[in-house]
């Protein structure tokens, strides 16, 4: 029990910082346009894979 | 239409659906689980108030529906699989944020290095979403420290080229005085787990094998980010009006969409015509 404890609170102790850290800017991709072009090429590739 | 006894035959769609139901493929309840966690925690970012679009883990999640789609109507799973996917399942009902994480990671942890390559790309894949949304976060917060200051001197060495930059531990002096630090969400280091998962879902959907082609492609990405990155930085330390254009204002989409432009292309050049090794 002891070690179930210890891990659970070990584990809330490394995760919990990483929940307060801002997303960075700019991030990749972030909009509409860029999702369809990264579709595009997954299409083509897609395609590709097909043949 | 009657049958010869006299009762209704079922349209072809729903006895499809009941039969699916009844004995349902290791692809649906695989789709069931993937568009679950699709659904809960990734689908409502495109209608979140920042109107930022997940593009890289929208790919991933093609990616996972292709390899889905390959899997036709084999029987991969095992009886421990159904289990793990029922608990991962069931941790979905729980409203924290990052519940389809822990379950991509559990899931992912179960299927990365199976022999199957459909169940191993899908594990991959599971494994990268999980990283890019919170184990990729967590590792940028413990190395955070030792990692900015050196994208803070990768970003000095062209300034103190051009002008009498300085440079002290993640700050970056101006000749006039004014300073710009560094900080760990202005690190590359989350764009580059993005590339990464582009990379990984793009090779699952061209269904290659990892190869060093594929691995230089990769590599040329990540250093592409860095160096788009430094630029970033560069541009913000010039003026206080490159800051604001840079940091805050039309230039952040400007960079984004660069990124992901020279990205694509390098993958598309980098996997389009690499040798398809592809098994089932």
């Amino acid at each position: 029990m002891a070690k179930i404890v210890t891990t659970a609170a070990f584990f809330v102790a490394l995760t919990a910082p990483a929940f307060a850290t801002p997303a960075p800017a700019p991030e990749l991709g972030t909009s509409a346009l860029g999702f369809l072009l990264a579709s595009g090429v997954a299409y083509l590739l897609n395609r590709r894979a097909g043949k | 239409m009657i049958e010869a006894s006299g009762i209704r035959a079922r349209p072809p769609v729903v006895a499809r659906f009941l039969e699916a139901i009844g004995d349902p493929s290791d692809r649906l309840l695989l789709a069931a689980f993937f568009l679950s966690v699709f659904s809960l925690d990734y689908l409502p970012q495109v209608f979140a108030a920042t109107g930022s679009f997940p593009t890289t883990e929208f790919i991933g999640f093609a990616a996972i529906a292709i390899v889905l789609q390959r899997l036709g109507a084999d029987r991969l799973l095992r009886r421990w699989d159904y289990i793990a996917l029922f608990v991962a399942s069931a941790v979905l009902l729980h409203p924290w944020r990052h519940t389809g994480g822990l379950a991509l990671t559990g899931v992912g942890l179960l299927f990365c290095l199976r022999k199957d390559r459909r169940l191993a790309a899908l594990g991959q894949l599971s494994l990268a979403l999980a990283v890019l949304d919170i184990w990729g976060q967590m590792e940028l917060t413990a190395i955070e420290a030792k990692l900015v200051p050196i994208e803070a001197w990768l970003a000095y060495i062209p300034l103190s080229l051009l002008d009498s930059f300085a440079l002290l531990g993640n700050s970056i002096f101006h000749p006039d005085g004014r300073e710009v630090s560094v900080e760990g969400s202005c690190s590359a280091f989350r764009n580059m787990l993005a590339v990464a998962l582009l990379w990984l879902s793009f090779m699952k959907i061209r269904n290659l094998e990892y190869s060093l082609r594929s691995l230089g492609a990769l590599a040329a990405g990540l250093v592409m980010v860095v160096l788009v990155n430094t630029l970033r930085i560069d541009l913000c330390a010039w003026s206080a009006e490159n800051f604001q254009y840079w940091h805050e204002g039309p230039g952040v989409g400007v960079l984004s969409m660069t990124m992901l432009v020279l990205a694509l292309a390098i993958f598309y050049v980098g996997l389009a015509g690499a040798d398809d090794r592809s098994a089932p």
